[in-house]
């Protein structure tokens, strides 16, 4: 007899919907086990922009986006504020665009009323000189600029914070856990849960729950159907390319070769550009991003900065957007809003409610109507809190410099450590406070110590290495897990009990991802690097599964 | 008329210090290190790491190990584009000779800088890798030389509290793993922890290693490690003692300690052997004109080439070693689409098929570990080591190749590009006596 957990909601799908609604529900005090079948956030969240912006873009079609974005990004700043960091963004004019600056500049008047709820500077206004000493690589073709001001988020640590506070409250997130199949009453009848496998250890067991909120993103739709629930999404890929450091100072935009807006911006210790926007219908678990991509891509950063092709693209991102279907609109048309959807209602199968669509900047008032409709289902009337309560290490603002002195890290190391954990960067490096040795970097790229590494495999349930890089950044960076990919290994292996073959699979596993990632951009200095990852990573640990 | 070795890591120099030897003019134009200065401590020539290349592991019928020299002999058996084969043809003995005699000249150009190339093709040794994994290798360096773990007690890691990437702990029980895995003898293995001086704890290798130079901070491990040593015990450090003065310091903490102590195998950044290697080469050519300069173009003369240099004086010379490398070295370039910058000419990977003028991504297969054509990638030559164009002939008669230019192996994973460098290196040499109208 499999295993059985018992709860009142049960969530598929670790993204930032699903997170979002379990920190909800769990403060509203109702029980909840999240599933995710990899790690929290690798989805469409970790391929995202990363940006909590209130979406210029949609303010001429979409103005309901445009508010609830600017609303609720002013809402996870209040919440989260060590997780965001301001981006800057300079709009460069040019003699040919479509647009002329006065119409442009109508609607970034416009966009000015939104901004104050995220806490934004107003537009602004540049001649071409002052643009160009403020961007010295933008084209000198410019005739001039505008600024505006939004903010950037680390998306896959957001998705972290959101299922460790439901986790504190009682909830069960379970990582690389996989619905094979949903529970009825009787054949046909009411879900009442789900059959689930870990794809870690193996084991199968189920889950019994109240009702389901089907939050998989591009994969809702597969999961809906597991209920015999058809539904349709207008799935959108969309790749970034990572940058090695910083490309510009501030977010710049950028026209591609069919007028969509892109832009390379600063993204932690990165640079990003990107990104498109594309009907997928092809494998959601084998994303790749393609040669036609990165060509459209760096034309269009071409335009406003000639030397983008100068800089040493790391890897691509790549995911898929769970838009609204809509038939006959191009993609970029396509509607950002979200719906939730009663298959009881809608369908036949009652128990089942799936949320789609909608953006990250908008995911805690996603997460309040869908907690608010799950609330009315089970008879509960908790309000909403999450816009006040903060995430973990949310609540207080970290002393860098003291952080760095008295737990004897590095600047480097505790900045992205208290931006990673905010105030819980110091009960976590307490750990180790009085420790002989002080502690060891294991990523010097970001830098990861090994006392965060143990931190997140005991306290917030990481499983796999291939899961640092979402959780912890770790192996993102220039070396591309050339230099920590066994170090962080053996941390882990210290801490999950693994036995050294598996911490050796562990690292041969994330050298694959990271190649994953790599190959489809492999270019210029990066094929050296890549050179050396290689002698590294195959003098350092073996790849023969027969030999072992 | 001189002769202009393009390339300054190890192929280069080796072909440098061979035209010097035979009494040639030599100009070495070196424009940084490359791949050699990034090397974990090993001389590759013909023995893998366990599990990394398409060789097996065992002897098929036997079941034992094989070894470095018939490990050679199956290159050259079954891998046509291997540079062995194409100097060798499927004489694998002739390779494994060539092998040899590289490997003495190698030793007799470091044994000045108190370098010593150890081993042999007739008996590889078992060392320990960073993270506690195996390797076999043919010829190591002085620092991880002296850490063969076969017929040892007792295996002791020393803990460097908070160096990076150093966990002696779960190291220790990999090795363990790893050695029985591979069907060897297990020694007792265990951690040594609370006696390095705080003196010396320092995060990083390349921080470490320069002041383990010096002769007072030898002085303060030795003590600090003093008796901790027996003949039956191996005592295993990270590989940090020292950047020029390694086999002083090891031979000092083997005095204190009473037993064997020897350096992990590792890789930069948190290794010094490849720095070692590169300035113990540097130190070689002291007598060899060395121009730091990087060359912008090759251009055909009458009576031999022209190497550019920008707006610097050309040079004249009579013939060229082209060793320049592949990626990290800068002799294939893969800046919009993969080609060899200087002549353009035409690239190859092990299985023959081109590689240059398109972009690197599209030679590149789904797989870490799978073979990738972008990584076997470089010039086609003959035997002589003349670089070939598209029609399969020699470029010029005088122009000839070394080193990890030269494609048809991945030395990732196959573990043959040391023993490539040299061996090409000298037969190139030998290509330009004879075009010279020179014999050594």
């Amino acid at each position: 007899m499999s295993r059985v957990v018992r709860t009142r909601v049960l969530i598929v799908g670790g993204g930032i919907n699903g997170t979002g609604i379990a920190r909800d529900l769990s403060i509203r005090g109702i029980d909840c086990v999240l599933l995710e079948k990899k790690e929290l956030g690798s989805g469409t969240s970790w391929a995202s922009s990363g940006m909590i912006h209130g979406g210029l873009r949609y303010l001429q079609k979409d103005p309901e986006v445009t508010l609830h974005s600017c609303v609720d990004s002013g809402a996870i700043q209040r919440i989260a504020p060590h997780l965001i960091f301001r981006i800057p963004f300079l709009m460069p004019v040019f003699r040919d665009d479509p647009i002329g600056p006065e119409i442009l500049e109508i609607g970034l008047e416009m966009y000015d009323r939104y901004v104050p709820f995220k806490n934004g500077r107003p537009h602004g206004r540049l001649t071409r000189d002052q643009a160009l000493e403020i961007e010295p690589k933008l084209s000198p073709h410019i005739e001039g600029a505008f600024t505006l001001d939004e903010w950037g988020v680390d998306a896959a640590r957001l998705c972290a914070a959101n299922a460790l506070d439901a986790q504190g409250r009682g909830a069960q997130i379970m990582t690389h856990a996989e619905v094979r199949s949903f529970l009825r009453d009787v054949p046909g009848g009411r879900v009442t849960g789900a059959s689930v496998r870990d794809r870690v250890t193996g084991e199968d067991f189920v889950v019994e729950a109240d009702l389901v909120m089907n939050a998989a993103g591009p994969w809702a739709p597969e999961v809906a159907e597991m209920a015999g629930e058809g539904f349709r999404l207008r799935p959108g890929k969309g790749i970034h390319l990572v940058f090695e450091r910083r490309v510009s100072q501030m977010a710049v935009y950028a026209r591609g070769v069919d007028g969509r807006d892109m832009f390379v911006f600063p993204h932690e210790q990165n640079a990003m550009a990107g990104t498109t926007d594309d009907d997928y219908y092809g494998d959601l678990d084998r994303i790749q991003t393609t040669e036609d991509e990165v060509a459209y891509v760096l034309e269009a950063m071409e335009r406003s900065i000639p030397s983008i092709r100068q800089h040493r693209v790391l890897h691509a991102i790549q995911g898929v957007r769970p838009t609204l279907f809509g038939f006959g609109a191009y993609e970029d048309e396509l509607s950002r809003d979200y719906r939730i959807i009663d298959h009881g209602a809608e369908g036949d199968a009652p128990g089942l409610f799936t949320i789609t669509g909608g953006k990250l900047a908008a995911y805690r008032l996603m997460a309040e109507d869908a907690a608010d409709l799950v609330a009315r289902e089970l008879g509960e009337n908790e309000p909403c809190r999450t816009a006040e309560l903060p995430l973990p290490g949310g609540d207080a603002p970290l002393d860098i410099a003291q952080t760095s002195r008295r737990f004897r890290v590095g600047l480097p190391a505790a900045l992205r450590l208290g931006f990673r954990h905010g105030a819980g960067a110091t009960s976590l490096l307490a750990a180790t406070e009085f420790d002989p040795s002080p502690p060891r970097t294991v990523c010097a790229c970001e830098p990861v110590l090994d006392t965060e590494l143990r931190h997140v495999a005991r306290e917030e349930g990481l499983r796999r290495l291939t899961d640092c890089p979402l959780r912890v950044r770790l192996g993102v960076g220039a070396c591309q897990g050339a230099g920590c990919a066994a170090a962080a290994a053996a941390v882990l292996g210290q801490e999950l009990g693994w036995e050294p073959a598996r911490a050796i699979r562990e690292a041969t596993e994330l050298a694959t991802s990271r190649w994953h990632d790599v190959a489809p951009v492999l270019d210029g200095a990066q094929v050296a690097g890549m050179e050396v990852h290689r002698a590294v990573l195959f003098g350092l640990i073996g790849f023969s599964e027969s030999l072992r | 008329m001189s002769v202009a070795v393009i390339g300054a890591g190890l192929a280069g120099r080796a072909a440098a210090l061979l035209l010097r030897a035979s009494g040639l003019d030599v100009t070495l134009i070196d424009a940084g290190p490359g791949a050699t200065a990034l090397g974990g401590g090993c001389v590759d020539t013909a023995a893998a790491s366990p599990g990394v290349s398409w060789l097996p592991w065992r002897d098929p019928l036997q079941g034992r190990p094989l070894l470095p020299r018939e490990r050679v002999q199956l290159v050259v058996a079954e891998q046509p584009t291997h540079p062995y084969t194409v100097a060798f043809g499927s004489d694998g003995d002739a390779a494994c000779q060539a092998i040899e005699r590289s490997i003495d000249a190698l030793r007799s150009w470091l044994s000045p800088s108190g370098l010593a190339v150890e081993g042999s093709l007739d008996d590889a040794r078992v060392l320990a890798n960073l993270p506690g994994t195996v390797r076999v290798a043919d010829y190591v360096l002085t620092g991880p030389s002296s850490g063969d773990l076969r017929g040892r007690e007792e295996v002791v890691w020393v803990d460097v509290p908070g160096l990076e990437a150093w966990d002696p702990s779960y190291a220790a029980r990999t090795l363990a793993y790893d050695l029985e895995a591979l069907g060897l003898p297990a020694p007792k293995v265990r951690v040594l922890r609370g006696v390095w001086p705080e003196r010396l704890a320092e995060p990083r290798v390349a921080r470490l290693a320069p002041r383990l130079d010096r002769a007072d901070v030898q002085t303060t491990l030795c003590e600090a490690l003093a008796g901790q040593g027996s003949p039956e015990r191996l005592l295993l450090v990270p590989p940090m003692l020292g950047v020029d003065h390694v086999g002083a310091c090891l031979s000092r903490l083997g005095e204190a300690t009473g037993g064997a102590v020897a350096e992990v195998l590792g890789h930069a950044p948190h290794a010094t052997s490849g720095f070692r290697l590169q300035r113990a080469l540097e130190q070689a050519c002291s007598g060899v004109t060395v121009r730091r300069d990087r060359v912008s173009g090759l251009r055909e003369r009458a009576d031999g080439f022209e190497l550019q240099f920008g707006e610097e004086p050309a040079l004249d010379c009579g013939a060229v070693v082209l060793a320049t490398g592949r990626y990290v070295g800068g002799g294939v370039d893969a800046a919009g689409v993969v080609r060899e910058p200087l002549l353009g000419l035409p690239l190859y990977d092990a299985d023959g098929r081109r590689v240059d003028g398109v972009p690197a991504h599209r030679s590149t297969r789904k797989g870490y570990a799978n073979a990738q054509p972008l990584y076997s990638a470089g010039v086609r030559v003959d035997p002589a080591m003349r670089p070939l164009t598209a029609r399969g002939e020699p470029w010029h008669g005088r122009l000839v190749a070394a080193g990890d230019l030269i494609g048809g192996f991945d030395p990732a994973r196959e573990r043959t590009g040391m023993g490539v460098a040299l061996v090409t290196a000298a037969r190139a040499v030998e290509t330009v006596q004879a075009e010279m109208g020179h014999t050594g």
